[in-house]
Parts: C-alpha cells; structure tokens; sequence
C-alpha cells in the first residue's frame, strides 16, 4: 500500500499554494484598504467643496431672511428671525439645524440632539469663528456630514449654524463599487489560484505516481518480492517536458534497482548454498575421517585387550588399520589436492589426444580387471591444448576410473575426443542434465591440428546411471551416488570434485548426462590452444 | 505539523499584516473633523456688491385657467406692482400695493387672445399682439387712459417682427420687414414715442429708419434709456451657427441671396458692400477681428441720423445693453464683454463668465453699465443672482452670489434703473394650482 510519509503542509502543493494565496490575499487586502483610503480622500475633498458652498449659501440665506424681514444682518436679527431663517435653511434642504448665539447657546433646534452636537469638534471650530465639518463614517456605509460655521457679518460673529448633511448614499454608493469591484478581483483571483492549483496538482501527478510506487516497490522488496507488475501500472504516455523525463528516468532507476535486487537475491541464495555446502563438506569431512578412525581405534583397543595370544585378531585387525590407514592417508591426499590451486603461470601445449592415449592405455588394465574395454574414437588426432600434463592427466584417469568403477562389467565403455566450435551450451563449469546425450555425432580426425574451438572427451559406460536429482551434487566433495558400493570400492567421494576444479583451473569444464539404468557420460572440454584463458581472467 | 522557523516567521508576518489590513478595511465607524479655509466675508470697505434690502411679494394662488403673462415694478422704493393676469379668456392689467397686499385696480385689457405682452418699466404702458381680422396688430394700452392705440398692423401672420420698450418705458421700438417685398435685402425700425396730447388724445410719433440687410442675418436692436440711441446689429450667424474663417473669407463679397434666418428675430438679406474695416484695437483691449458680413448701426432718432459703426467680434454676439458705458455683449460660451468706443475704435473687454458651480447666465445690466447681473441656475430647482460692479471698465471681482432660491420657474428679471434688480417668477402649489412671486433687490 501506499504510504504517505509527509503531511500536507509539507508539499509541494500546499507550498505553492501558500506563496500564491497569502501574497495574493495580502496584496488584494492592501490594494482594498488602500482604495478605501483614495475613496475617502476623495469623498472629504468633495464634501468639503460642498461645504464650502453649503457655508456661501448659509451666510446668504440668512442675510435674505434677515433683509426680507426688514431686520438688521445682526446677532439680534438673528436671534429674532431664527426661526424664519432656520426654515429657510431646511427649505434648502439641510438637516437637523441648530441656530446659536455667537457664545454657542442655542437659539433655534432641538434641545436633546444639541447636545451631542455641542460636544463634536465642528461645533467647536465655530464657536472659535472657523468653518468645520466632521465626517462620520457609520459601520453599516453611513455617512454622515456634521456642519457648524459661524455667522459673520461686516466682522462681526452674529451667530453660529450647525446642521447634519447626509452623503450616505455617496459614500455607500463608492463602498459598494469597491466591494463589488473587489468581489470581482477576488473571484478571478480564486479562479486563477484554482487554475494554478489544478495544474500544479497535474503536473505533481506523475511524481506522486512514481512516490506511491517506490514505495510500494520497497514494500515489496522488503517482502522479498519484486515489484514489476507495479511499474508495468505506470506506464505514462503523452508526458514530453521535464516532468514526463524525470518520469522515465525514475522508472528506469526504479528497474535498474529491480534488476540489481534480483541479482542480490540470486549472490544471497548462491552464497547460502555454498554456506551449506560448506558445511555438508565440513560435516563430510569429519565423517570419512572419523570412519576409519573408529575402525582402527577400535580393532587396537581390541588387539591391546586380548593381547598377543590371540593371534586371529592380530591378523585381522592389522589388516583393518593398514587398510584403513591408507584409505584415510588417500583422503588426506585428496583433501589437500582438492584444497591446492595449481600454478597455471607455466602451462606447456600439450596434444590432448596423446595424453588420452596414454591414460587410456593405463586404465586399460583395470579396465580389463573389472571386465570392461575401452573403446576410444578420434584419439588418433591432434588436439593441442594449453595446461599442465599431469593435472590433465589426472583429470582423465579420474573419470575413465569411475566409468571403470560404476560400469556393468562386460560392457565397453566408449571415449571419444573431438573438437567443437562452443564449449557446451552451458558454461565451464555446469553439469548437464539432459535426456540424451549431446553430440555424439562421431569426428574422426587423424594428423590435422585442430586449433580452434574446444576439444571435448566424452566418457560413457553402462551401468545403473546416475538420478537426475543426483546429477546436480555429483561434483560436490564426499558425495557418492552409492555409498555402499563406493565404499566397498575404496572411493573418498572426492574425486570429481578435483577434476571439477582441475577443469576450471584449465580454462574448461565439466558435465555429466546420465540415463538412469543406461548410459552415463562425463564430458570434459578444454580450450584449445588459441583459445585459452586462464581460470580467473575470464 | 514542522514548520520552518523561516516559514513561521513569514506566516506570523503576513497574519499580522492581514489583521491590520482587515481592521483599516473592516467598516468600523470613524469622525473626521476637517477645518475649511478661511472666508473673505463682505465688508462695507471690501467692494463687493452688496444686496441692502429685499422685498419680496408671494401673490395669491391661481388655477391652470389663469397666468400672469408680464410683470413690472414701480419707481424703486415703492410697493406698486403692475401684472398682466388672463383669468379664463380675459386679460387683466392689475395695479397692486405689496406693502398693504391690496389690489389698487384691475382693468381689463382685452378679451382676445393676446401674445408678445410687455409691460413697459414704471409700468406706464402695455404693448401686446393680437389679431384683428386677416391680420397681426402692435397695441399698446395705457392703464392711465384705459386706451388702446395699434401702432402698427401687417398682413402676413408669419412676418418676423419684434419690439422693444425703452429703458424708461416710453418710447417702444420695432424691427420689421420694409416694404419692397424683400424681407432679406431691407428691413426697418421704428420708434414709438408715445405722447398724451393737450386734449388728452393717446397717441404715437414715429420715426422709421429704413436698415439694408446682409442676407443672413440676426437682428438686435437696443435701445438706450431714454431711447435717445439705438444700437442696432444685423449679424450673419446665431449661436451655434458661427462662421469660420474660410466662410467670412467667401461671404465677403456675397451678392446672391443666399437667405438664412435667424433665431425668429429678423432675417437676413443680401449685401453688395464690403464697406467694413475692422479696428485696430487698442493697447488695453483685445485685438478686435473683422467679420464683412456683420453690421452695426447707432440710430440717433430725435435727428434721424443713422452711424453706421466699425465691426468688433468675429464671434457671434448676443449684444445686451447699450449704456453710457458701452455695448455689453455676451458670447456663446457665457462670457459677458463690454464694447468701448463702438462709433470709432471699439475695444473688447472681458468681464465675466457667470458664475462658477452654475449654468445657463443669463445677463442683466443696469442703465448706467457700472452693476452687472447673472441669473443662473445652480440646479434644476435652484436659480441665483449673482452680480459685479464694474469700475473703469473691468469687473471689480469674480461674481457675488446675492440670492439665491428654489424655485420651479423664473419668467423674467429686470433691472430697475441702477438701484435695484427685480425678478418674478412661478410655482407649483398642492391641488394644481400655481402662484407668483416676485422679489426685489435694492442695492
């Protein structure tokens, strides 16, 4: 499953979201408050032209009332004709008048608003003979204008006018522009932040394919389990930027890591298997040595308890220690020969086919002994290899001798040399395992050199065979296809595996193709001549 | 939730500045006191036009059947008011004490339909229209002798014709076509003087000047106050209707009759004559152009002398008053001037434009030329008056608003010899009906 290991203020869109929106929300903010801020200036700089007006006209209404009524433009006029000119003024479309005296006393207006209006700074302003207004501006748009002036007439202060103007529909009008003018850029904005959102989310889409699959991969290689099925799910088309690059390259890594994780499990089995195998040949080795052991401690202990009377038992126990003495001398001997690496610096060429000649000629005798013949193919020919003659030597001996061994007496066994173009389809080392034996197509070559390819000696007899299972381990220390009859034979269980590493140390290798009940065949190959190369350097 | 110091500290940052933001843009309630400057108020020493008293008379209501067709006030000082007031089919010339609210008399004047009513200043005579017959009649009706007396009868019911009464309201003058059948090529004017004879006969002198036309014309003619001189102006364009260079330059020797009509106060003949040359201005006055195709004359009737007087504006002029100060004119942009000189060297003087935060000035001068008036409108319910004294020829400050009013029509403004500005006009009342009134200006 996926695994989402970070929160959502760490990403990449909640980033980019933040940087977008808080700037942009803090610039329509300003960009708001300072509008509110232009509208006012502009609303109190045409007010106070109108006020100025509004002060012009006053001063004139009341010189008409006061000349119309045949009075004297005076504090007394004015007081007198209040009324008339408080009328006059409201006919001109002025609210809440208030007349006073030059002192601030109220003449004409209503007595319980007066004194609220006493207190604003307007009304003060007046009364120190200066034209003032105050602007109130109410939370739900209200504006309201409060007006004071003084009367002033030929120098003289005749009185003071105080009166409410309302310009809420002015104001609410501009706050209404703005609010809706803002609404509008909010709007785009969240439209634009929206679109930008989208398409970052978008483009975050292959990465956040790629996070849940690596994470998915590693729960799966943590399992111990491989995680192909889940890049073949990401498969992206149609991604040509950067994003559907850095995509491909990441699915790439992700399969190269596949790859090298599988080679890891295969180094880890291999290096289990040799761990156990190790232990088996340890566990081997501690039991062909303690068998022999056991046989001669005990035919001593016996000999030493009856003494020199009982002479059966010398003979017979003697002839149990040599014989196992030398079996486990032999052990020893291969144990260091399987645990020695030849020195392949100086390697001589050598001519395979009479080295095989040789040997066979040898083995004939034992072969002879156990009722078998040994019927060679092509070892009339020239088959120039690169090694050590005694190691090859060896090697031969030691495969003709098991062929010897396990073979049904009074059947031939057939060995044949021949030279092919490729080593086997397996690789130096690797045992066959197949149904018939391969090529055994027969190459008689006589006085002609053959330098390329690989010379190959096949050696099969007849004889009980060998389990395919069994196959796999045959060249494994200490292992016996039948113990029994190994034993009975004197073997060490040690033997392929020293051509096995002989083999390897020449460059070549080894296999066995068996047909249980029926033909076994041991191939060794080697390189020829112009093909060697050093166990090692390949 | 790990956050950055960084990022935390921005967030901090960008939160304040949010709250500070939304309180400055949240409608909280706020006073702000501004302090206007200062105000030059009029003083006694100051110069400027002052109103020293105001009369004022509200007249009684009257239904949709009734009007007051014309208004004219007493000697200054006095409450007598002289209406011409139709009540149903009948017209009444009706003498009224505003002091005492009292009608003195009501005479009836005529009981047919009647158009172009003038009472004339001092309210000793009424001039009208009617039709007698086939034909159109200029009757002027003295209240002092409930007489009528026609001056001046034509044929043609659709004749441009026009009149005018003398500063003093004794003598009336007309402009109409001549006789020759070419209303564009000569057309006349006539003065009126009207006269009570030793036996107390009503009657009329005349003195007719017979004035050449230019082809496309707009006549004015204005009289002086005592009707002594008359200045007249035979004009190729109207407002809105002025000519370019290009066109001056091929009307000036114009032979066709190419005929335009004013604005319905005369009309337009064609002229043979490029007699005019234009003045050379002066140091102290504007640079004064030239137009060929418009004329000015100052008629002097008592010798029947006609001057023919030197071009002054290549603009189109609606001239306003003759005074001894000179010609005042006012150009289709508002802007009041006063013509010096105009029998030699006229000289161009700007005055005023009305008054600022107004439209639509209409001027008013006063018999000496030294007080100029603006009636204007502040609104479409509100007209002031606004004045300027002119001394030497220049206008003594910008306009002083000296009344101002709501009020739903103002009919007519007279300026009653140089002491005080007299003005009517009529309201809606509840019920459909209207009533007058009028106010005066001393000064």
């Amino acid at each position: 499953m996926y695994r989402k290991k970070h929160s959502f203020v760490h990403s990449i869109l909640f980033r980019i979201s933040f940087w977008i929106l808080m700037p942009g929300i803090v610039g329509m903010l300003f960009t708001a408050y300072f509008v509110r801020i232009q509208m006012q200036y502009h609303i109190e700089r045409q007010i106070t032209e109108e006020m100025q007006r509004v002060r012009d006209n006053s001063l004139l209404y009341v010189r008409q009332t006061l000349l119309l009524n045949d009075s004297r433009v005076d504090a007394a006029g004015f007081a007198q004709y209040r009324e008339e000119i408080a009328r006059q003024l409201k006919g001109a479309g002025y609210r809440e008048v208030f007349l006073c005296d030059p002192d601030g006393e109220l003449l004409a207006g209503e007595e319980d608003s007066f004194e609220t209006r006493r207190a604003q700074e307007d009304f003060m302003q007046a009364q120190k003979q200066a034209g003032a207004f105050t602007v109130h501006y109410g939370s739900g748009g209200q504006c309201q204008v409060y007006f004071s002036m003084p009367v002033i007439w030929k120098e003289q202060p005749i009185g003071i006018i105080s009166s409410t103007f309302d310009y809420g529909e002015l104001y609410g009008g501009q706050l209404d522009t703005i609010r809706r003018m803002i609404g509008i850029t909010v709007a785009v904005f969240l439209l634009i932040c929206l679109v930008i959102w989208f398409t970052v989310y978008r483009i975050l889409s292959p990465i956040r394919s790629l996070s849940r699959a690596a994470n998915e991969i590693s729960a799966h290689l943590t399992g111990g389990q491989q995680g192909s099925a889940i890049l073949g799910k990401l498969q992206m088309q149609g991604r040509k930027d950067e994003i559907g690059e850095l995509y491909l390259n990441d699915m790439e890594m992700l399969r190269v890591i596949e790859e090298q994780f599988q080679k890891i499990q295969e180094d880890r089995n291999r290096i289990l298997a040799l761990w156990s195998s190790r232990q088996e040949f340890y566990n081997n080795v501690t039991h062909e040595l303690k068998t022999p052991l056991t046989t001669i401690s005990g035919f001593a202990q016996l000999m030493e308890k009856n003494g020199p009377g009982d002479e059966d038992l010398f003979y017979i126990g003697t002839e149990h220690i040599l014989r196992e003495s030398t079996r486990l001398h032999r052990m020893v001997v291969q144990l260091l020969e399987l645990q020695n690496r030849t020195d392949m610096e100086e390697v001589g060429r050598l001519d395979l086919a009479q080295i095989l000649k040789s040997v066979c000629e040898t083995m004939g005798i034992k072969a002879g002994r156990y009722g078998n013949i040994l019927v060679t193919e092509g070892i009339n020919g020239l088959f120039p290899v690169l090694g050590k003659e005694d190691r090859i030597r060896q090697v031969l001996i030691n495969i003709i001798d098991n062929a010897i061994k396990y073979g049904e007496p009074g059947k031939p066994i057939l060995i044949r040399i021949a030279v092919q173009g490729e080593p086997g389809k397996s690789g130096h080392m690797e045992t066959k395992v197949q149904g018939e034996p391969e090529n055994y197509g027969h190459t008689e070559t006589t006085g002609q050199e053959n330098q390329d390819g690989w010379v190959r000696i096949t050696v099969s007899n007849q004889g009980q065979g060998i389990r395919q299972e069994e196959l796999e381990t045959i060249f494994e220390p200490f292992y016996r296809v039948d113990k029994g009859r190994s034993r009975e034979l004197g073997s060490s269980g040690l033997g392929l595996s020293i051509v096995a590493r002989i083999m390897k140390e020449h460059g070549g290798g080894i296999s066995a193709d068996s047909i249980p009940g029926g033909t076994t065949t041991f191939t060794v190959c080697f390189p020829t001549a112009n093909q060697y190369i050093p166990a090692g350097n390949s | 939730m790990n956050l950055g110091k960084k990022t935390i500290g921005i967030c901090i940052l960008e939160g304040l500045m949010m709250v500070l933001i939304f309180a400055g843009c949240g409608n909280r309630e706020q006073d702000k006191t501004i302090i206007l400057p200062s105000l030059e108020y009029p003083t006694a020493d100051t110069g400027i036009l002052c109103i020293e008293h105001i009369q004022e008379y509200v007249g009684s209501g009257y239904s949709y059947f009734e009007e007051v067709l014309s208004a004219s006030w007493g000697e200054p000082g006095t409450d007598i008011l002289y209406l011409l007031k139709r009540d149903q089919d009948k017209y009444f010339y009706q003498t009224i004490d505003t002091g005492e609210d009292t009608v003195i008399s009501s005479i009836l004047v005529e009981e047919r339909f009647m158009t172009n009513v003038r009472i004339a200043s001092g309210g000793r005579y009424l001039s009208y229209e009617v039709q007698e017959g086939e034909d159109m009649a200029l009757i002027v009706f003295s209240p002092e002798q409930e007489t009528r007396l026609t001056l001046r009868m034509w044929e043609n019911p659709e004749e441009t014709f026009s009149y005018v009464w003398s500063g003093d309201g004794g003598k009336l003058f007309s402009w109409q076509n001549g006789d020759t059948g070419d209303p564009y090529g000569e057309w006349q004017v006539t003065r009126y003087e009207m006269e009570v004879d030793a036996e107390g006969v009503f009657q009329s002198r005349e003195v007719q000047f017979q004035m050449r036309g230019n082809g496309r014309a707009w006549r004015s003619v204005l009289p002086n106050e005592d009707g002594s001189e008359v200045y007249v102006r035979d004009q190729v364009s109207v407002f809105g209707d002025s000519c370019s260079e290009g066109e001056l330059e091929e009307n000036g020797n114009r032979t066709d009759n190419d005929y335009v009509t004013g604005d319905g106060m005369g009309e337009g003949t064609n002229r043979t004559d490029s007699s005019y040359v234009a003045g050379s201005g002066r140091e102290d006055g504007v640079v004064l152009g030239e137009n060929p195709d418009n004329s000015n004359w100052l008629l002097l009737p008592d010798t029947a002398t006609m001057v023919e007087l030197p071009e002054y504006s290549r603009e189109s002029v609606y001239p306003v008053r003759y005074t001894p100060a000179g010609l005042f004119v006012q150009e289709e942009n508002g802007t009041l001037y006063l013509i010096e000189d105009i029998r030699s060297q006229p000289v161009k003087r700007e005055l005023a434009q009305g008054n600022s935060g107004s439209f639509d000035p209409v001027p008013f001068v006063c018999v000496n030329g030294d007080h100029v008036f603006f009636m204007e409108w502040v609104d479409y319910s509100t007209y002031q008056i606004s004045g300027i004294r002119i001394v030497g020829g220049e206008a003594e400050s910008q306009p002083v608003v000296l009344y101002k009013e709501s009020y739903e029509s103002m009919v007519q403004l007279t300026v009653l010899g140089d002491q005080a500005v007299m003005f009517w006009g009529e309201e809606y009342m509840e019920g459909g009906n209207y009533r007058y009134k009028v106010i005066v200006l001393e000064y």
